[in-house]
Formats: structure tokens, C-alpha cells, sequence
């Protein structure tokens, strides 16, 4: 009879905690949005709200991004060059990285615009960073860093993102395409 | 409560171990299914993260804007790059009835324009998908659009029509912006200022980034004109430039522009189609020729047209827009009938940003006229000046000619002789430089051996007219004519017999048809108007004393234009005019009869006012007036300075014997 009251309770103690997990992921994940958004439970209408902001490093990149369109592309390499070497914070490194590379890559600077890349992902290791270094690598024929990377992509996914399922599938194909294997 | 913590006691470390790792699991699972990804705070297009843009929904999963086409792209690098081919992509889209395609067009459309949710919702007109087209078509053109780039971006966005199990997830026909940061390929738009207003992603046509809105098109309007056409004198086959341009009014160069440039042939008198009414229209200028099809707009029931030049180009701004001046050179304008209209138009196409029909300028026109010849058959040409006449080269029966005006034998000339023929040198000639027909100038070279014509002495040393006038002068037994006007068959005398000289101050002479041995010489000190026809016999002459022949000596000799033969000598101390009776400026039309004189003539100017000849086809090289020193006219000279009735070709006399 002792040992039956024994496991009622231990099993109200599982219970316990384990609801006591729950919850608190769900209060938590509810902080962590709204603190997101504001809202997304679809009681507001979504309009009013103050327009959203760039960045001040999204505007030094858009900058260099110009200079480098109006036929100064070093110009805007040492704008974000500059840029780089003025900050420490990990999301505008990610921001100039990236943009650094994108400019290199349009215009066919790939070694360089690898390098930028990669800096970027050691900053971020995000699936997009990996895979735009995976994109760079193809584009130089380096299929083995290329396969390396769509892979780090896989990995990096965000499986909250609508569009975790389409990534998913698109890494996998391009890594296929190279001859990488799953 | 001791029974609790009893039982608490019994348990064993392991078991708590393992309660925490289930606990810390549960936790784990739970946090990640219900939290959402990054959403960026504020608004974009009045639409916070998630929200659809339509209907203000909130959903988190979903899928592509527009769904995949060609590989693994929803807007296919390999075919979608330029404006038109990215609306006709959208306009596709939004005509399907596949909620996807249609809401994800919208929403393109919607954001491109910048429009804060929802817009203008999912009715779009054709008015607004056109003005979108125009303003793509306008960058595009610019170069203010890169198909080819990556896109760096933090802003994405989806459709969320399906549903991925997400908190708050499930089917709403409705696209959204969320926070998602992207690098891969896209296509980037920008304002004539070159900053980044727009950007999409290849792979799913999510638009990313920060909507700018694409800028209203800076218009442009094209008006061409034919500024010039040279020469504006000319005759069948002639060689044409015509130089063009077009005024580029607006804010922006134009977009790359065919133009052509036509040939009109219009029936003489007639007017070319649209000559005082050109403008816009649908209708090609030309087909023939190799021009656009789809019209010819420069063609009608008294014109040909034919395209002369085409190209295409961009005009930039300026009128006349200064980079692109449309020319045609050397066109040959074909073997054209006198009084032929030969006009040149330029048409552009598109001739603006929003209009995609031709302009056409107004035809500008001359006429096709002749370039007469005159022909010395028998003799040699003396001139105490220049020489000047024209060429012809035209393509005749498949095969280039040279037609002109040319001497029989020698062409003598104290001045330049510019392009008048020797030795029947342009007769059937196919060479067009003069040295290849003057084989009988004089000269034909010059002190150093080169090709130069005419200058062939001083005129002091030049060789002295002959003195026709003086002789007859000197003969005894003048009569007066006795009239202001005559018929020459009225005043013969046989020829042979002492000549009787006619006098008279001005005279005319309505014509003569002068019988076998019968002559008569007019000497005038005034004009004689010759107003008909003067011919000889042309029956058989079996001696020298049947030669019939004319003498007419004046100080002027004017001959009507319908005159068509003066079988006579005409010596005139002051003008010989070859059609004196014509109103206004000569024109082919006047003056149109060939007129051949038999006999020599010397004057001291002499007028060629004759049109005839010089047409198309064989005609090309006819003359207007036909000089011909036939052997009668030296015949009957002879046998006036000898009184013999033979004219002795051949001479020889016994002389001594020399040692």
C-alpha cells in the first residue's frame, strides 16, 4: 500500500515538473516574442507604428554600395572597410561582412568577396552567411568549399523561419548538383 | 507530508538526474515550437512583422511569393532581364486564378509602388500595371536595374498560404514582411539617383529590403525630320544624301529606338503620301526594301517608297538630340521618269516612353529634272573659252554607263574642258573617269603629264574661225528678201550658179523644203528667227550641182522649240540660240524637241536651251541637240570656191626627176 502512494506521488512530482517546464517555456517564448514584435496575436491592425528604421551600418553599406555602383568600387570596399575597422559590435560586422562580400561578388572580385564572406559567417554562423559562401566558392569552381558550406547551411537553418523547409530542400538539391553527398 | 518526503528520500539520484534532463527536454522542445523568428520592430509599408499585407493577418508560415518556374527560380535568370519581360512575368501572375500567383503579384505590384497596406489591394487596373511597366521600362533603360547581383538584405517576405505548424500559423491567401536576413541572387532596382528602392529574390519573388518605390518614368518624346537632302538637282539615277535628326523633348534619354529612313517616289504633279499631315501612327514607313513590316505608311495609289537606311539607337535628350543623327549616303535613287517627286522621310519607333507607335516626319521632296546633252557628229568643236557640261552614270540593263556630251573628233578649247567627251568617248561608255574619252582633246595632259583637259593654247594663238560671213559678204549680186517673214524654198538659186545673196535686217523663216540643186544664203544684219522646219531634199543626188544647201549668216539666230531640223549652215556673229520661245525658268517640259542641224555652225555664244533627251533607260545618253557637219556641207563649199562640178579627192603632178 506504501510502495502504491509512493508512485501516485513521485508521478505527481513528474507531472509537476514537467508542467512546470512548459509553462515556463511558453510564458518565456511569449516574452521573446512580443518583445519582437509587439504583437502578433492579430489584436492590433498592424498600422501606425512608427516605420521602420535602417540601421546606421545598413546606411554606411548602402553608401559603399552606391560609390561602388557609380563606377568607384574601391571607393566602397574602404567605406566599409572603414566601417569594419570602427566597430566592434557582432551585428554590424555581420551587416558590413556581408555587404562587403555582396558588393566584391557583383562585381566579380571572388576571392576577395570570399574572404568577406567568410568573415561574415565567423561572425554570424547563420545559414544564409554559409550559404553565401557557398555561393562564392561554386562561383570560383572550388566545389569542395562550396559543398562544405551548403552543408554548414543545413545545419544553421532556422526551423522557425517560413521558409526553413524551402532552404532545406534548396541546399540540398544545389549540394547535389555539385556531387556532395547528403 | 512525511510520507512525501519519504518517498523523496527513496529515490535514487539517477532518477532525479533523469527527471531534470525529461524536464530540461520538455522546456527545450516547448520554447523552440512557440517562439517565433526575429521580427524587426516598427513597420514596413504600415505592416508590422508577420502581418499580412492585405489583410493584416497574422501568420507565420508559409512559402514563396510566387511559386518556383525554372530552375529552382521564380523569377528565371535566364529569361527574366528586362522590364518587359519582369511585368509580362507579373502580369501573367496576377491573371492566374491560383491565389499564390495573384496575391503575390499584387503584393509585388503594391510594394514596388511603395503603397502602405494594403494598397490598392488586389484589383489592379491595366492603367496601374502599364504605368508600373512604364516606370521599369524607364530604369531599365537607364541601367538602373541589375538583373544579374546579389542582394544583401534584412527584410524578407513570404506568402502564407500554407501551413507549416507554427504558432500562429494557417492558411491565409496573403503575403507579409518579416525579418530574415539574405544574400543570394536578385534583382535590384534603383531611382535615377541611384538608390537601392527595390529588391526581389530570383528564387522565390519575395520582394526584400526596404520598398523605396519605383520612380514615375522620366519622359521622353521623339520628333524626326529629314534636315537636308542633296543634291536638290537631279536626274535619273543620281546618286542622294540625306541627313536627318530627331529632337528629343523631355526628361530622359529615349530607350533604344529603331528608325528608318524612305525613299518616296511620287508621280510627277502628285504629292507624297502624308506630305503636310505626318505624325504618329501604327503603320511602318515602308516595307520594301527591307523595312519593318506591319505597314506602309509612305506608300499610296501615286507612290512607291522603299527603305533607304535603318538602325536603332538611343536619342538623348536635346533638340536635335546630339548623339544620333540618322544619315543615308549615296542612294541611288533608280532610273526615274522627269518630273518624278523623289522625297526622304525618318521614322522612329517607339517614338516616346508611353507611346510604342512609329513617328513619322513629313516628306521632304525634289524633282527628278535632266542633265541634256549635246553631240557634234562630223567635225571638230573650237572654243575660244571654257568647255563645261555634266555627266550622267546611271545603271542601265543591269550595267553601269556614263552618258554625256561629246565631239566626234577634237575638242579644242582655249579654256578648261570639264567632262565634255572626244572621239565619240562617251558613246556606250562604261568608264567615268574623262581620261578614258578625250583621247582626241586638246589637250589631254598637261606640261608634267598628268591628265588635265583642255588649255590647249592662248587665245591669241588659237586657230581663227572660218570666214564664212566675209565671203559671202564679198559676192556681188545681193538681193533683199523683201519681207519680215519667208519660206527659204522661195529664194533658191541653182546651185553651181553664181550664188545670190538674200538680204535683210531682222527676218524670220518659217521653214524650207530646199530641192535637189537649188541653194540659198541668207545674210542678215539683224535676228533670224528660224520658226519651221529647214530640210533638204532627200531624194538621190547624182552630181555635186544637185547638193541642196542652206547659208543663213545674222548677228543673232534664234530657233523656235518646235523646230526639229535645220539642214543649214548657221553663222551668227553675236548668238545662236537653240530655243529662244519659252516663258519663265526652262523646264523639262519646255524646249522638249531634239534638234539636229546639218551643217557647220560658228558663233560667238552659242545657247543650248534644248530638254529633249537624257531620259531613263537606253534614252539615257540621247541628246537635245544634234550638231552633224555632214561631206554635203564640204561638197557644196568646194564646188563654190572652184566652180567645178567636181570635187577632186586625189591630186598628182609629175615633178623632174632629182638626183
Amino acid at each position: 500500500m506504501i510502495q502504491k502512494r509512493r508512485i501516485i506521488i513521485l508521478g505527481i512530482i513528474v507531472v509537476i515538473v514537467v508542467g512546470a517546464s512548459i509553462a515556463t517555456a511558453i510564458i518565456l517564448s511569449q516574452q521573446q516574442n512580443k518583445s519582437s514584435s509587439g504583437d502578433t496575436n492579430g489584436t492590433s491592425q498592424g498600422n501606425g507604428v512608427t516605420p521602420i528604421q535602417k540601421k546606421p551600418s545598413e546606411k554606411t553599406a548602402d553608401a559603399a554600395e552606391k560609390t561602388a555602383f557609380e563606377g568607384d568600387v574601391q571607393g566602397g570596399v574602404k567605406q566599409l572597410d572603414d566601417a569594419i575597422e570602427n566597430t566592434s559590435d557582432k551585428s554590424d560586422l555581420y551587416i558590413y561582412y556581408s555587404r562587403k562580400a555582396t558588393l566584391l561578388l557583383n562585381n566579380n572580385m571572388l576571392a576577395e568577396a570570399l574572404d568577406a564572406a567568410k568573415k561574415a559567417y565567423d561572425v554570424r554562423n547563420s545559414s544564409d552567411s554559409a550559404a553565401l559562401v557557398g555561393q562564392i566558392a561554386r562561383q570560383q569552381g572550388n566545389t569542395a568549399l562550396a559543398i562544405e558550406y551548403y552543408k554548414k547551411a543545413i545545419e544553421h537553418i532556422d526551423t522557425t523561419d517560413p521558409f526553413s523547409d524551402e532552404d532545406t530542400t534548396y541546399y540540398q538539391d544545389t549540394i547535389k548538383e555539385l556531387g556532395g553527398t547528403l | 507530508m512525511k510520507e512525501v518526503v519519504a518517498t523523496l528520500r527513496s529515490v535514487r539520484l539517477a532518477y532525479w538526474v533523469i527527471l531534470v534532463l525529461v524536464s530540461v527536454a520538455t522546456f527545450s522542445v516547448t520554447y523552440y515550437r512557440m517562439t517565433s523568428a526575429a521580427c524587426y520592430s516598427g513597420t514596413v509599408l504600415g505592416r508590422s512583422c508577420y502581418r499580412g499585407y492585405f489583410t493584416n493577418a497574422v501568420d507565420h508560415g508559409g512559402t514563396f511569393v510566387l511559386p518556383t518556374i525554372r530552375n529552382n527560380q521564380a523569377i528565371p535568370a535566364a529569361t527574366i532581364n528586362s522590364a518587359d519581360a519582369l511585368y509580362n512575368l507579373l502580369r501573367s501572375a496576377y491573371n492566374s486564378s491560383d491565389p499564390q500567383k495573384h496575391s503575390g503579384a499584387s503584393f509585388i505590384y503594391n510594394t514596388m509602388k511603395k503603397n502602405t497596406a494594403p494598397g490598392v489591394g488586389r484589383n489592379i487596373s491595366n492603367a496601374q500595371w502599364i504605368d508600373l511597366r512604364d516606370s521599369l521600362r524607364g530604369l531599365d533603360q537607364a541601367g538602373k536595374i541589375d538583373w544579374r547581383a546579389n542582394v544583401s538584405v534584412a527584410i524578407n517576405s513570404y506568402w502564407q498560404g500554407t501551413d507549416e505548424g507554427f504558432p500562429n500559423d494557417g492558411k491565409t491567401n496573403d503575403d507579409a514582411y518579416y525579418e530574415n536576413f539574405k544574400n543570394e541572387t536578385g534583382i535590384t532596382i534603383r531611382d535615377y539617383n541611384n538608390n537601392v528602392v527595390y529588391q526581389i529574390l530570383r528564387r522565390c519573388a519575395n520582394p526584400v529590403g526596404y520598398p523605396g518605390g519605383v520612380p514615375e518614368p522620366r519622359n521622353y518624346t521623339l520628333t524626326p525630320h529629314v534636315d537636308n537632302i542633296s543634291p536638290t538637282a537631279i536626274e535619273a539615277g543620281s546618286k542622294m544624301t540625306v541627313t536627318s535628326s530627331v529632337d528629343n523633348v523631355g526628361q530622359a534619354n529615349s530607350q533604344t529606338t529603331k528608325w528608318e529612313i524612305t525613299q518616296i517616289n511620287v508621280n510627277p504633279g502628285k504629292q507624297a503620301p502624308h506630305e503636310n499631315n505626318a505624325g504618329a501612327n501604327a503603320l511602318a514607313p515602308c516595307q520594301s526594301g527591307g523595312g519593318s513590316a506591319s505597314g506602309d505608311y509612305f506608300k499610296d495609289g501615286n507612290s512607291t517608297c522603299k527603305n533607304v537606311k535603318k538602325g536603332s539607337g538611343i536619342f538623348n535628350l536635346g533638340a536635335p538630340s546630339p548623339n544620333l543623327k540618322p544619315q543615308a549616303n549615296a542612294i541611288d535613287i533608280g532610273d526615274l521618269p522627269v518630273g518624278t517627286r523623289v522625297c526622304f522621310a525618318l521614322s522612329v519607333q517607339p517614338h516616346s516612353n508611353t507611346d510604342a507607335r512609329w513617328m513619322h516626319s513629313p516628306p521632304v521632296c525634289t524633282v527628278v529634272g535632266k542633265k541634256p546633252k549635246v553631240q557634234i557628229w562630223g567635225g571638230d568643236i573650237a572654243v575660244r573659252g571654257q568647255i563645261e557640261t555634266s555627266t550622267t552614270v546611271k545603271n542601265v540593263g543591269g550595267s553601269t554607263k556614263v552618258f554625256g556630251s561629246w565631239v566626234e573628233y577634237g575638242a579644242f578649247s582655249v579654256g578648261v574642258n570639264n567632262r565634255f567627251a572626244s572621239g565619240s568617248g562617251l558613246n556606250n561608255q562604261t568608264n567615268n573617269t574623262q581620261a578614258a574619252w578625250s583621247k582626241l582633246t586638246f589637250a589631254n595632259v598637261d606640261e608634267f603629264g598628268a591628265s588635265a583637259f583642255g588649255n590647249y593654247t592662248s587665245a591669241a594663238n588659237f586657230r581663227p574661225a572660218p570666214g564664212v560671213a566675209s565671203y559671202f559678204a564679198s559676192l556681188p549680186n545681193k538681193q533683199a528678201v523683201g519681207g519680215a517673214s519667208v519660206d527659204l524654198s522661195t529664194l533658191t538659186f541653182a546651185t553651181g550658179a553664181t550664188p545670190v545673196v538674200r538680204t535683210a535686217g531682222n527676218l524670220t523663216i518659217t521653214g524650207g523644203a530646199i530641192p535637189a540643186g537649188r541653194s540659198v544664203v541668207i545674210m542678215a544684219t539683224g535676228t533670224v528667227t528660224i520658226t519651221g522646219n529647214i530640210t533638204y531634199t532627200s531624194g538621190t543626188l547624182s552630181s555635186i550641182r544637185d547638193i541642196p544647201q542652206v547659208v543663213i549668216i545674222a548677228n543673232n539666230i534664234n530657233i523656235r522649240d518646235a523646230v526639229k531640223q535645220v539642214d543649214s549652215w548657221l553663222v551668227a556673229a553675236t548668238t545662236i540660240n537653240t530655243c529662244y520661245n519659252f516663258a519663265g525658268s526652262l523646264n523639262s517640259n519646255k524646249c522638249n524637241n531634239t534638234l539636229a542641224v546639218n551643217g557647220p555652225v560658228i558663233t560667238n555664244h552659242l545657247i543650248l536651251n534644248r530638254t529633249a533627251g537624257g531620259d531613263s533607260g537606253a534614252q539615257s545618253g540621247d541628246p537635245a541637240e544634234r550638231f552633224n557637219l555632214r561631206p554635203d556641207a564640204y561638197l557644196w563649199a568646194q564646188l563654190q570656191a572652184s566652180g567645178n562640178n567636181k570635187a577632186q579627192t586625189v591630186y598628182s603632178t609629175e615633178l623632174p626627176p632629182r638626183f
